[in-house]
């Protein structure tokens, strides 16, 4: 790119971009309601049936769509900070995996403690990063290259006991189904009420995490001649990222490839200082799983694809391609 | 300026480091030698706490490092080693400011005082030109004067090097060893530098300290330690010494290994 565009720059247009994708998104779907219209009936409540379809359906969808894709981003960057490799994402390193085990172990065992899903999937999460981070231990640091593998083996150990949990309890199984894919189907305003104030603090705390996040990138001995206690940091990073994680399968259940695809488009785009990536990471999140979603649930309509299967299809394939031309 | 007391070290029960004992004077250039795996980089890492070594044992101004919270270490000393890898869009401008960390709170921005030592570690370094280039896009010896520009940054008393010439054409070699020489003449800045080259250790430095298996073997000026006898007891390399013909200091040159011992 020739012209020099800051990244500030860069990230407020891409706000404004999502802003866009938010509008036409809520007014796609079995009823189309144009822009403008949308737009009208969001301010104005004029016409009671788009008012109803808006506020209840496709605003709740959205707004979780966004917060979710904040979130899985966020939790991406950070994880990719701590372990300094692109391919750390909350899936890869069992973090998704534990959060969803212990919510599934929830609504199959115990059906009837429900409101523990949100603290029960920041346990799984939590368990699952200790145990990377027990193999990953050796030496007296954290290997990056063992992180990956001890969330290979992380993922095997969760991924059998959901299929164990599935086969047990095959009765209760379809509740859980739709929640497992990664859907954001049925959402209503309730859920935004939930997610919302548990994620804007993780968004907060991540913002805290810029210095530490660029410190690592300078490498583990640079930043410990600079002050640092990088175990220390890592150690808080990962928590932050688990949070965010967490909150977001607590309500939408396993969603890849949002925490690897996206910070590396925001990389792609405003360089590698994680000011920037951050808030960039933040923005191309909502921006992607908006869209996700959006085509999810109108490319076959009335049939509604989960969003994780079009991340899936999509993010998989373009992570082949990252990877041929040799970014990872 | 720098002690260090019976420095003991193992790793899953193997010795690495054994009854380590030395101190440095304020304002010496003092250069670790000896052959590969002997635990040179070890002593540096026990020295900056990147390895958790017992109390009493590294004394910095007379201050037990073990007690000193590690951002005020790095206020006074700064470490730097081998194949560091910035991230690829890093400047040199960039990469110096963080060597200015240990001396700002996380909310703090670099005021006029940071902004002149970023001056001056980056005019000290020859790097002026080079200011708002990569890192990444530099050559291997520009990159290494870019690091160490970080480090003069940090304005440390002491400045631990590891193998700083390694990977370095001579040129390269010889003007980052004037470079290192210049800082300690002109702003007194003490240096401990680990070196695979026996003649620019005795040329470059004050002292010389020789491991051997994790154990000192002689530490004291060029003269003392580069002799015949201990140069073939350490490397088993035969070797002529004389003066160097313009600084004095012991010359090595090499004959061949050692036959038999």
């Amino acid at each position: 790119m020739n012209i020099k565009i800051s990244p500030s720059t860069r990230i407020a247009s891409t706000s404004i971009l999502l802003l866009i994708f938010i509008v036409i998104s809520i007014g796609m779907g079995s009823v189309y309601i144009s822009p403008l219209e949308t737009i009208q009936t969001i301010f104005t409540r004029s016409e009671e049936m788009a008012t109803t379809i808006i506020w209840d359906l496709r605003i709740p969808r959205v707004a979780v769509a966004a917060i979710v894709g904040v979130n899985l981003a966020l939790s991406g960057a950070l994880l990719q900070a701590v372990m300094r490799n692109p391919l750390a994402d909350p899936g890869l390193t069992g973090v998704s995996s534990g959060a969803s085990v212990t919510v599934l172990a929830i609504m199959l065992v115990f059906p009837n403690f429900t409101s523990f899903v949100p603290i029960a999937a920041m346990i799984g999460g939590t368990i699952a990063v200790a145990i990377v981070y027990a193999l990953a231990w050796k030496k007296n640091t954290i290997s990056p290259v063992r992180i990956i593998l001890a969330g290979v083996a992380v993922n095997a150990i969760f991924g059998g006991i959901t299929g164990l949990l599935s086969i047990l309890y095959s009765d209760r199984l379809p509740a859980a189904l739709q929640w497992m894919n990664g859907s954001l189907g049925g959402k209503g305003m309730g859920d935004v009420a939930v997610l919302l104030p548990y994620s804007m603090i993780g968004w907060v705390l991540a913002l805290f995490c810029i210095r530490s996040a660029n410190l690592l990138s300078l490498g583990e001995k640079v930043a410990s001649n600079l002050g640092e206690n990088t175990n220390r940091i890592r150690i808080l990073l990962s928590l932050v990222a688990v949070y965010l994680a967490a909150v977001s399968v607590s309500i939408v259940g396993l969603l890849g490839f949002v925490g690897l695809v996206v910070p590396h488009m925001a990389r792609l785009i405003v360089g590698t200082n994680y000011r920037f990536v951050i808030p960039m990471s933040m923005v191309l999140g909502a921006v992607v799983l908006v869209i996700a979603d959006t085509i999810g649930r109108t490319l076959f309509a009335p049939l509604d694809l989960p969003a994780g299967i079009i991340m899936a299809m999509v993010g998989g394939p373009y992570f082949l391609y990252l990877m041929r031309k040799g970014d990872v | 300026m720098l002690k260090v007391e019976h420095l003991h070290l193992s790793i899953n029960q193997n010795a690495i480091l054994h009854d380590i004992q030395f101190e440095i004077k304020e304002g010496e250039i003092v250069s670790i030698i000896g052959p590969n795996g002997s635990g040179k980089s070890t002593i540096l890492k026990a020295i900056s706490q990147m390895i958790p070594i017992d109390e009493q044992v590294v004394f910095l101004q007379g201050e037990d490092l073990y007690h000193v919270r590690s951002k005020e270490r790095s206020k006074r000393m700064s470490v730097l080693f081998q194949s560091n890898e910035a991230p690829h869009d890093l400047t040199v401008q960039q990469l110096v400011e963080y060597g200015r960390t240990p001396h700002k709170k996380w909310f703090q921005t670099l005021n006029i005082e940071d902004e002149e030592i970023i001056d001056w570690a980056i005019e000290q370094t020859g790097l002026e030109d080079f200011r708002h280039r990569f890192v990444s896009s530099l050559s291997g010896g520009e990159a290494q004067r870019a690091w160490i520009a970080m480090s003069l940054a940090q304005r440390p008393k002491i400045l631990l090097l590891d193998e700083p010439t390694t990977y370095l054409d001579i040129a390269h070699q010889l003007q980052l060893l004037e470079l290192i020489h210049r800082v300690n003449r002109d702003f007194g800045m003490t240096i401990v530098m680990v070196l695979h080259d026996l003649n620019q250790a005795s040329l470059y430095s004050d002292r010389v300290c020789m491991i051997q298996k994790g154990k000192i073997v002689k530490y004291g000026t060029s003269e003392e330690v580069m002799t015949r006898e201990l140069i073939r007891q350490v490397y088993h390399v035969d070797c002529d010494i004389n003066a160097h013909f313009k600084h004095g200091r012991p010359r090595i040159q090499w004959i061949g290994i050692a036959e038999g011992d």
